[in-house]
């Protein structure tokens, strides 16, 4: 079996982590946020499940499971945030949700 | 004979008290807690022949802390203080609170737990725990039950406490940490720590350090001056049993730090910085007086007179005698009970009229000749005339501290001119409520004791007059534990 | 009770505690029964009977009492292992005089009193007060240590501040009995500082062991300067309590009480405690001359300045007052020569002729309804007969017109003087034994001579206040009879008595020395009697007019000193006081907070605009500390 190399695995985590971090930071639209953030939760689990084959351990696959739930329960948290949000405002930009400005 | 098991209960009882008096409603909340407090006042006396009590249970063993408490003569006698000023301060409440009457009471209980609980422990983690749960009941009897400028009052006295603290959390953990270097094991017991330090004393300035930590922390619950700005402005806003039990109790815990915590742990550095800190000390005794006569609130006059007096109880500590120590304990007693009853009888007063203005008042004693009586007795206390409690705890602080070796006797002469700014300003005081010729209709109207203010005032004059005529039942056990510590100070120093 | 010592602790607790007992009783009585005449009776007669038992006791154990003895009742304050301080009495011949006196002269006070006080609301209050007073002055002459003089010490002194201010709805009366209480602790002040240097020295307060360890000698010099300083203190709470110059300022004040309390305590008793302490402590002094010699300063600057005011008040009671001040002085005189038998002397027969002089003048202030001005007096012999020929044997008593015993006691004072050689000391006390007789004299002719020039009719006063004024006239004749000179055939029986206790130059027995003496008595005789003549010709037909130049406005506003005491301190300390509440608390520390908090509000002020609200700007925050942390990991590699 061809084994691919643990850097080009943790590229790829990278990657996918700078990719949804990015997203994150310059998207308005809160939907795509929560997109965003679920990339992130991929790249980092990409890298847990890597390195679980490097360690030849299952270490790195629970926390992978352990990680899923967190997103899944997470994006229904952030779901019913937004459906919220955009009964109150209307829409679902994230300027406007602003509220906590000091 | 009692035995460990009486610490517990000396501990524990007003904890569930606080859970019974917070759970109870309608109108039997005050008859409860104050069956409570006179229960546990009862509870505190059996342990009168006690000469000392240790109980230990293992909390954390890997970090050594401990469930350890420990009964001795200067703990006792400021829980029995506790336990009576509690008792009639909330007999005094009935009547007078009103609203949120089962917090009230609540509130009143949980203080008493906490400084019990801080009194007995011997364990340093538990101290600091306390020490800071002290100012939880009292900054909600203050901001809640308190006059108008109550926010800026609870502010100001939080900020100031907790400040001082944090500075002595730090001292507690570079206490605990030296232990650990020293021995390779971990122990928050004060007694331990005692052991260990008096055998291996930390070299100086470590010791100075971690002192300056502990004294400001004390310095500003005493409050030693500069750091008593905070005191004026919380007895004003407070409740008037909330004023009793901040002044008979609470300040008491600053003096009762240094005495068991930092001078017996770190005598070097106590040494070294005795004499500023008499120096302090004077400047309060000198300044609260004179600036307590020129109040026109009665209750902050009565406060900068705290501060006056308790300047006299971190002199004698501060001086290093034997004599000015059980001087200054029994000082610590007096002034609970004194100024105590004095804000009790500013209360009386306030009950009625809404002011404690000085000058709403005048002639009082032809309109309320017993409540006169027991005023100037009182104030005659405060003043340290012989015969009173006040005089016998001066005394031995004067002539304590005029043996010291720390300060010049100068010193002890200006702190003595106390005796004379003290009399200016309760006489005026005296005289301002009481003579001359009452000017306001509204006074006329004003009741004299009734029952209920019997209740209350007898057992504080009688106290005035036990302690002035035979202070030894509190004297003797003082004396011995105080020699006890003195034993483990280097003769140097003293 | 087969043990003498315990007959004795038991006859001495009585005599000090049925004044404190009846204290406890007639506050209650004169509350419980109000203003009726029943209540008035019980106390009256219970006070009077009280103090007559209390008088009984002293006199049962002054006559039992051989030498001296020690009764103690219980431990009262313990320093530590060492040394105690009791509740005990120490019996000998000093006390013991002096505990008759306050009894004694307390007794036909009380009596009075219950004359003159009749139909008063406060009654019962009063004797509550009076009462505790002579359980005071009994724990002050009694005590065995130091903290128990100083029991009583204080404890007159605020009997005597209630008393003062008795009738309290006066505000002048309320604050010249804050004036008393205040300028006393002023005093009290330095009897603190005497008993702390001397437990440093001497490890204890107990009267006789101190003066044992002073006498036994051998003392390092260290020790030495802590007895000087005790000295001093004691100086000063000698002048403190016994009104001397600089503190005398409370004494004319506290005439505000009633005039029964005037002869009591600010006359025959309480004042005298500072002759008393300081002749209790002779040993102390006798080591530092030099103090002995301030003391004897002090004691004639005050006789003579006092009676230089005396002369020009216009207040019966006023004059008295001063004169106490003045006679004071001439007590302290004698102390300072080291002639505490002769100031002894003195305070016993001015106890008597001015504990009578000033219920004299009570006994006229009741017959002319509360009228004090002299001015408004005059004339009044007649009407007031027994008053009269006590006071008049009061006033020659005082004057020094031999063979009255203030003549005699205060020969002797003259005698130690002259044979003193010091001129000034010299000069004043001559010049105060003029003063004194001439405004005496002008009392006595102002009050009982000329035309009456007041607005009531006068009326001789009741029974209990006249039989009282009796008997102390007569005391005042013969009580020179105690200490009459050797050298003029007496027996020095005083003397003889006290010698045991203090230390005094004994006098000689030649030719000589009589011939002196007799010269000096013919003296001071004759400066008492010009004295008399001088004011009998110069206010027989007063009819109002005064001394008009205004040099005597001077002793008229009695040297302003009240007035420089208060510029000079009470309003300084009143501005410091202020200044230390406003500017050292007020603006240094609570501004130093304020600042604290006002920049921590500040600086906040300006980093809350960082929160922005933006989820994705806090994002970018975190992104930027990531990255930064990262930097720092790879440069740290």
């Amino acid at each position: 079996m061809m084994s691919v190399p643990i850097s080009y695995l943790l590229f790829l985590s990278f990657g996918v982590f700078c990719f949804g971090a990015c997203g994150f930071l310059i998207r308005k639209n809160a939907l795509s946020l929560l997109i965003c953030l679920e990339l992130m939760l991929s790249g980092v689990n990409i890298a847990f499940v890597s390195f679980s084959r490097l360690h030849q351990n299952e270490a790195g696959n629970i926390l992978y499971f352990l990680v899923i739930t967190v997103a899944a329960c997470e994006s229904a948290v952030g779901l019913a945030l937004i459906l919220n949000f955009f009964r109150i405002k209307k829409n679902i930009r994230l300027e406007e949700a602003n509220a906590l400005e000091g | 004979m009692l035995n460990e098991n009486y610490l517990l209960v000396l501990v524990l009882f007003p904890f569930i008290a606080t859970l019974i008096v917070a759970f109870t409603r309608g109108n039997a909340v005050s008859w409860v807690s104050i069956s409570l407090a006179a229960i546990y006042f009862v509870i505190a006396l059996l342990g009168f022949s006690v000469k000392e009590l240790h109980y230990t249970a293992v909390w954390y063993a890997p970090l050594g802390l401990s469930y350890g408490f420990y009964l001795d003569a200067y703990s006792y006698f400021l829980i029995l203080l506790s336990a009576f000023l509690t008792l009639i301060s909330l007999y005094y409440s009935r009547g007078v609170i009103h609203e949120k009457l089962a917090a009230y009471h609540a509130l009143f209980h949980a203080l008493q737990a906490t400084v019990v609980a801080c009194l007995l422990c011997d364990d340093l983690v538990f101290f600091y725990v306390f020490w800071e749960a002290m100012l939880i009941p009292m900054y909600f009897i203050i901001g809640i039950w308190g006059g108008p400028r109550r926010i800026y009052a609870t502010m100001k006295f939080f900020l100031f406490t907790f400040a001082g603290s944090l500075l002595m959390l730090i001292g507690l953990i570079a206490t605990y940490v030296m232990y650990y270097k020293g021995t390779g094991q971990w122990s928050s017991s004060f007694h331990s720590l005692l052991e260990y330090y008096q055998a291996h004393p930390l070299s100086v300035e470590t010791q100075r350090w971690i002192f300056l930590s502990f004294i400001i922390s004390f310095a500003i619950k005493v409050p030693l001056f500069p750091f008593h700005t905070w005191l004026p402005d919380a007895h004003v806003e407070a409740p008037t049993a909330g004023s009793v039990i901040l002044a008979g109790v609470l300040l008491k815990m600053g003096t009762y730090g240094l005495m068991r915590f930092a001078v017996p742990l770190f005598p070097e550095a106590a040494a070294h910085y005795a004499m500023p800190l008499c120096l302090l000390s004077v400047i309060g005794i000198i300044l609260g007086a004179l600036v307590a006569w020129r109040q026109t609130d009665i209750k902050k006059l009565i406060a900068y007179s705290s501060v006056s007096h308790l300047g006299f109880v971190t002199l004698g500590i501060f001086m290093m005698t034997e004599i000015g120590w059980n001087g200054a304990y029994l000082q610590m007693i007096n002034h609970g009970i004194s100024t105590g009853a004095l804000f009790l009888l500013v209360g009386f007063l306030y009950d009625q009229r809404h002011t404690r203005d000085i000058s709403a008042y005048g002639g009082l004693a032809k309109i309320l000749p017993a409540y006169s009586v027991v005023l100037a007795i009182i104030a005659f206390s405060s003043v340290a005339l012989p015969g009173t409690n006040g005089f016998i705890g001066e005394l031995l602080i004067v002539i304590g501290s005029f043996q010291s070796k720390v300060a010049s006797w100068g010193w002890v002469v200006a702190a003595s001119t106390a005796a004379v700014l003290g009399a200016i300003y309760m006489l005026h005081l005296v005289q301002k409520i009481c003579y001359g010729k009452n000017q306001d209709p509204q006074n006329e109207q004003l009741y004299d004791f009734r029952f209920r203010e019997w209740v209350i005032y007898i057992p504080l004059v009688a106290l005035v007059f036990i302690i002035g005529f035979y202070p030894e039942w509190l004297l003797g056990p003082v004396r011995e534990k105080t020699m006890q510590i003195f034993s483990t100070i280097p003769q140097h120093l003293r | 009770m087969d043990n003498p010592t315990e007959i004795l602790s038991f006859v001495m607790g009585a005599a000090a505690l049925m004044p404190l007992l009846g204290a406890c009783l007639w506050f209650w009585i004169g509350k419980k029964f109000g203003n009726e005449k029943v209540a008035e009776k019980i106390v009256s007669v219970g006070a009077v009977s009280f103090m007559a038992v209390s008088f009984f006791c002293v006199l049962y154990t002054f006559l039992n009492v051989e030498g001296s003895a020690r009764v103690t009742f219980f431990e009262w304050i313990r320093f530590n292992s060492k040394s105690a301080v009791n509740f005990a009495f120490l019996l000998d011949p000093l006390s013991l005089t002096l505990g008759l006196v306050v009894t004694g002269i307390g007794t036909l006070i009380h009596l009075y009193a219950s004359g003159y006080m009749h139909g008063d609301p406060g009654f019962g209050r009063f004797f509550t007060y009076l009462n505790l007073f002579v359980f005071s002055m009994l724990m002050l002459t009694f005590s065995d240590s130091l903290v128990g003089v100083f029991l009583g010490w204080e404890g007159v002194g605020l009997c005597s501040y209630f008393l003062i201010s008795f009738w309290f709805s006066e505000e002048e009366n309320a604050n010249a009995g804050k004036k008393a209480f205040i300028v006393n602790r002023i005093g009290d002040l330095g009897f603190l500082i005497a008993m702390c240097a001397l437990f440093k020295v001497f490890g204890t307060l107990n009267i006789p062991e101190l003066l044992a360890a002073v006498q036994a000698g051998s003392l390092t010099p260290d020790q030495l300067f802590w007895i000087k300083i005790a000295c001093f203190g004691l100086v000063l709470g000698a002048t403190g309590k016994s009104a001397q110059i600089p503190l005398y300022v409370w004494l004319p004040d506290a005439m505000a009480g009633p005039t029964p309390v005037s002869a009591l305590i600010h006359a025959a008793t309480m004042v005298t405690a500072g002759v008393y302490l300081t002749c209790r402590m002779q040993p102390l002094f006798l080591l530092n001359l030099e103090i002995l010699e301030i003391l004897a300063f002090i004691g004639g600057l005050t006789a003579i300045f006092a009676a230089s005011i005396a002369i020009f008040q216009n207040d019966i009671k006023k004059v008295l007052a001063y004169s106490t001040i003045s006679q004071l002085g001439f007590m302290f005189l004698a102390v300072g020569l080291i002639a505490p038998v002769a100031a002894f002397f003195h305070l016993i027969t001015h106890a008597c002729f001015k504990a009578l002089l000033f219920l004299g003048a009570g006994s006229v202030i009741h017959g002319l309804h509360h009228e004090q001005d002299m001015r408004h007096m005059g004339g009044i012999r007649k009407k007031m007969p027994l008053t009269f020929w006590t006071v008049t044997i009061g006033v020659f008593a005082i004057a020094g017109i031999p063979p009255l015993s203030g003549f005699v006691s205060k020969d002797e004072i003259l005698h130690f003087t002259w044979h003193s050689h010091r001129w000034w000391l010299i000069m004043f006390a001559f010049t105060t034994a003029f003063l004194t007789s001439f405004y005496m004299g002008r009392l006595w002719v102002m009050t009982f001579f000329g035309k009456f020039r007041g607005h009531h009719e006068a009326h001789e006063s009741p029974v209990s206040m006249t039989a009282v004024l009796i008997v102390l006239a007569i005391l005042s004749a013969i009580a020179g009879a105690l200490n009459w000179p050797e050298l003029w055939g007496g027996s020095e029986r005083l003397n003889e008595y006290l010698r045991a206790v203090v230390s005094q130059a004994a006098g000689e027995h030649t030719e000589e020395a009589f011939y002196s003496s007799l010269k000096l008595a013919g003296i001071s005789s004759l400066v008492g009697i010009a004295g008399l003549t001088l004011a009998w010709f110069r206010y027989r037909n007063f009819a109002g007019e005064e001394f008009k130049a205004p040099i005597f406005r001077i002793f008229k506003n009695k040297y302003y000193i009240d007035e420089i005491y208060d510029f000079a301190v009470v309003q300084n300390l009143k501005r410091i006081g202020y200044a230390l509440w406003k500017g050292v608390d007020g603006f240094v520390i609570d501004g130093f907070l304020n600042g604290c908090a006002s920049v921590s509000t500040k600086a906040s002020l300006r980093f809350r605009r960082l929160q922005t609200g933006m989820t994705q700007q806090y994002a970018l925050w975190v992104w930027i500390g990531f990255l930064l942390l990262l930097f720092g990991a790879w440069s740290l590699r």
